[in-house]
């Protein structure tokens, strides 16, 4: 009678459970091998005109035929925050960049860019043509349990043999607000971006960080505001899964040229608080700070002080100001040209008006990071073009000023030498206004050709302007 | 016979004299000590500080020097300028209170006087000398309470006579200074504490108020002038502060920028900057344009050293009135005719929203151009409490509260009678209109949480 109930407890569990030890390791293994690399960087960091090179190691996966290769992004990533403090700027573009697959053999490799809402990087090897890629081909639909093994092989240190390690989460959580997502437990930050497995060996996307995905770019002050909240720095991280990794990998980011939809608002949360003090009835919303002049939003006649309720019908459940780049990143992924249907509440005269106004979305301004950048080798001092926050930081007026931002100066360099300084924007050069890194380009590659002893920078620094000669040494 | 008895006495007279020793460095020094040390003050002002978001009392250490009979004595801004009390001890240590006559940031210049009502003793006056004769390599004694340690003498040299600081210098209460001097450099020992305290000369006169000291370093002390402090002296005397007239240009040395700009050596002052909204901005002046002369009188700034006097030039024009400048602009010589306006105040009227827990400044024109604001409106957040209602709303300093309750707060005199309106009434909710980093935000006070966790509910 005893061993019967036995006999039946192990079918039961024989039927409705999968251990650990059920997940075959040596399949996945063999599989991993094949795709999996380790993505070496060498990344510039500069505090002021400090400069150095930092090396990372990081585990990339081969998720093309053609070479392309995801990898984790954090290293290239730190850049946005500190963005509007001029000369606190860490490189966002590797110098360089090599491909190690697991049998030692090495690839230059091309960086691509960053998508900057999952914090994952993209690089692209171009092996000889003998040699065929294996790449990943992640499942695109999940539906995981609370309870269930997921499982990843991460990179192990150069000086040990084999080069991956098995490790094994449980599914913690199905997050549904603010976005679903499969939280985990049992892994860590270093493992970021290691393919997850699920319980029959099946690839089902990478480990991810939730918060990391929803960290908007665009908004500088709130990046900050995150950055200075320490409980937000806590990872949450999870599965990012197949269907979003697909839609990137077939639209890889690029530098210079994106596609995300604006409306040209400043926004903030409507937090049951606020919501309250305004008698307004909505469990969430977008409170319109401001209207950029003839933005999307300024032609769609959007006010200061609306609160956007509903987008296409369905309620904006914003009451946090931590849900707040959701809803940027929903905008943003609409991309330029798409109608955002909006419901709107407009208060006056202590009424409340319900609206409706369509938003045609334009492209989004790009970020410092995007921006045009030129290196000249004489002056030894990188610069990029002016974007949309150096404006708006500074309080200066697109329609009159020009210039362009110097990202980084060489030590000992003659721009250095001459007191030119990361954040400076640079406004002539000998006589010749530069409004953008071409102007620059074109005044630099002039005065290249004349060769004279002094050139005189004009720039502006601290709401001031100043007059800078820099003294050349031709060779 | 008489006049053998008057050639006795000049041979007489030469033999003494050659006779005599010359004075040694030792007997020069306790001269000078003489001279200044009976008029030394120590003092132990009051000060309020609004930096964490709320008013803070403070009791800090300087030092002063007695210059006039009535008991008035010179010291440094950032010593005595805010004091709300000061209680000074002097040469006999004995201990009277004083009170604060006027002060000037912008020089780092205080005077304060004694109250002698109750002191029985004598009091000291030291002697001002003059410090544009003064020379590299001269001996000099600093006196004052290093590390309050009283009545100390430290000696040394002249290391420069004209230091000038490139960039903005700004005193620890946040306002700018040393726009219109250069600095004398010494050697002898100024530590925290000999702030406003005398550099003098082997003569026992007065050539400088030490102000400030390298810290990390051996003995690189600086002084105001003593020209400049006995100028600020007669105006604070005359007025009780320093008016100057603004024009609103920012310059920069001349220095190898001649041939771009096709001047002599020596000639001219290059505008780097206009302020905007100034009058150097409204009469057409721009970066790049040379002032030649002033009311016909040439100038000239080759080296940074050069500007602290032509920036005190022009601001010692009378307000209001017309300055006539001879530019030099892409080689064509134009006259610009400029009205001076006041210079105004540094830094703004404080205010402790205590019910709120944050500090606010009232907005002057030079604190929006040096925060970059695009106006003067509203009222800047000096202070947020790391515990209470603003912070918890995300209020931080640097913001700038544009309204309360919706309703625009424009000059401070708005935002006061608001919030004392507010705080009176008990609001337990009050949502501010605030512009960070050229965004505005909205943030709700709650003053509610608050208050029942402080009576202990």
């Amino acid at each position: 009678m005893q061993k019967i109930l036995i006999a039946v407890m192990v079918g039961l569990f024989s039927i409705g459970s999968v251990f650990a030890q059920d997940i075959n390791f040596n399949k996945i293994y063999k599989e991993a091998l094949e795709y999996t690399v380790s993505v070496n960087l060498v990344v510039e960091v500069s505090f002021g005109t400090q400069t150095s090179d930092a090396k990372s190691r990081s585990i990339g996966t081969i998720v093309s035929p053609d070479g392309l290769i995801i990898f984790d992004g954090a290293p290239l990533n730190n850049e946005d925050p500190f963005s509007l403090m001029p000369g606190v700027q860490i490189s966002t573009e590797p110098k360089s960049a090599e491909v190690v697959m697991m049998d030692g053999t090495k690839f230059p490799a091309e960086y691509i860019g960053l998508d900057r809402f999952t914090g994952i990087a993209f690089c692209r090897i171009l092996p000889d043509k003998k040699r065929e890629l294996k790449f990943v081909t992640f499942q695109q639909k999940n539906d995981f349990k609370v309870g269930e093994w997921i499982a990843l092989y991460s990179l192990l240190p150069e000086y040990v043999t084999p080069r991956l390690s098995a490790d094994i989460g449980l599914v913690s959580a199905i997050i549904d607000k603010p976005e679903r997502f499969v939280l985990t437990v049992g892994f860590n930050e270093m493992q970021l971006t290691s393919v997850l497995y699920d319980k029959k060996g099946i690839p089902v996307g990478i480990l991810g960080d939730l918060q990391n995905s929803a960290l908007s770019d665009f908004d500088a002050a709130r990046a900050q505001e995150q950055i200075s909240d320490a409980s937000t720095m806590i990872p949450l991280l999870g599965l990012l899964g197949g269907d979003r990794l697909s839609k990137l990998i077939q639209n890889p980011p690029k530098k210079g040229k994106i596609d995300r939809g604006w409306m040209g608002i400043y926004l903030q949360a409507l937090t049951p608080d606020i919501a309250d003090f305004w008698g307004v009835k909505s469990r969430g919303g977008i409170i319109v700070n401001e209207v950029v002049k003839d933005s999307p939003a300024d032609t769609a006649d959007i006010k200061t002080g609306d609160i956007l309720i509903k987008l296409a019908g369905t309620p904006i459940e914003v009451s946090k100001e931590e849900n707040l780049p959701i809803f940027q990143k929903q905008i943003s992924e609409m991309g330029a040209g798409a109608k955002a249907d909006f419901l709107l509440l407009r208060r006056h005269d202590g009424a409340v008006d319900t609206l409706e106004r369509i938003i045609t979305l334009a492209q989004a301004p790009l970020s410092p990071v995007e921006a045009k950048e030129y290196e000249d080798t004489n002056f030894e001092m990188k610069i990029r073009d002016m974007v949309f926050v150096d404006y708006n930081a500074y309080n200066l007026d697109p329609k009159i000023f020009e210039g362009v931002v110097v990202k980084e100066v060489e030590p000992g360099g003659w721009s250095a030498v001459g007191d030119i300084i990361p954040g400076d924007i640079i406004q002539s050069i000998s006589g010749m206004i530069v409004a953008s890194v071409d102007d620059a380009r074109i005044a630099l590659e002039q005065i290249a050709q004349e060769k004279p002893e002094e050139v005189v920078f004009f720039i502006w620094r601290d709401n001031k302007t100043l007059f800078l000669n820099i003294k050349t040494d031709w060779q | 016979m008489r006049k053998l008895g008057i050639t006795i006495l000049i041979l007489t007279a030469m033999a003494r004299i050659l006779a005599a020793e010359p004075p040694t460095l030792q007997t020069q020094i306790y001269h000078a000590r003489d001279r200044v040390l009976p008029a030394l003050v120590h003092i132990q002002p009051v000060i309020t500080d609004y930096r964490t978001g709320k008013t803070r009392k403070q009791s800090i250490v300087g030092s002063g020097v007695i210059f006039h009979k009535d008991g008035y004595v010179v010291t440094n801004y950032h010593v005595a300028g805010k004091a709300e009390r000061i209680i000074c001890t002097l040469s006999d240590k004995e201990q009277v209170k004083a009170e604060l006559v006027g002060g000037d940031p912008l020089t780092d210049i205080a005077v304060i006087k004694l109250d002698l009502s109750k002191y029985n003793g004598t009091i000291g006056i030291a002697e001002f000398g003059y410090s544009d004769s003064l020379q590299v390599g001269q001996y000099v004694l600093a006196m004052g309470s290093p590390l309050a340690l009283a009545r100390s003498v430290s000696s040394g040299v002249i290391s420069t006579t004209n230091r000038y600081f490139p960039g903005e210098t700004r005193l620890p209460s946040g306002e700018k200074t040393g726009i219109y001097n250069n600095w004398i450099q010494t050697d002898a020992a100024i530590n925290p504490g000999n702030s406003g305290g005398p550099l003098v000369d082997l003569d026992g006169k007065i050539v400088g108020i030490n102000s400030r000291a390298t810290l990390f370093a051996n003995n690189i002390g600086f002084s105001i002038p003593i020209d400049i402090v006995k100028e600020v002296i007669h105006s604070i005397l005359t007025d009780g502060k320093v008016t100057r007239s603004w024009i609103g240009v920012q310059c920069q040395g001349l220095q190898d920028l001649e041939g771009w700009f096709g001047t002599a050596l020596n000639e001219g002052v290059l505008i780097a900057s206009i302020d905007a909204q100034s009058p150097a901005e409204e009469a057409g002046l721009r970066a790049g344009d040379i002032i030649l002369k002033v009311d016909g009188r040439p100038v000239s700034a080759r080296y940074e050293e050069e500007l602290p006097p032509f920036y005190k030039m022009i601001a010692d024009h009378a307000i209001g009135s017309k300055v006539e400048l001879a530019v030099l602009r892409n080689d064509t010589n134009i006259t610009v005719d400029i009205t001076t306006r006041p210079l105004g105040e540094i830094l703004g009227q404080d205010l402790d929203c205590k019910e709120w827990g944050f500090t606010v400044k009232a907005i002057t024109k030079q604190m929006a151009i040096d925060n970059q604001l695009e106006d003067t409106l509203g009222v800047f957040v000096s202070g947020v409490k790391p515990v209470g209602p603003a912070s918890e709303a995300g209020l931080r300093s640097g913001d700038v509260i544009k309204g309360l309750n919706e309703e625009p707060t424009p000059a401070f005199q708005d935002f006061l009678t608001k919030y004392d309106k507010l705080a009176a009434d008990d609001s337990e909710k009050v949502l501010l209109t605030v512009k960070r980093f050229g965004s505005t935000k909205f943030m709700l006070i709650k003053t509610d949480n608050f208050k029942a966790s402080e009576n202990g509910k």
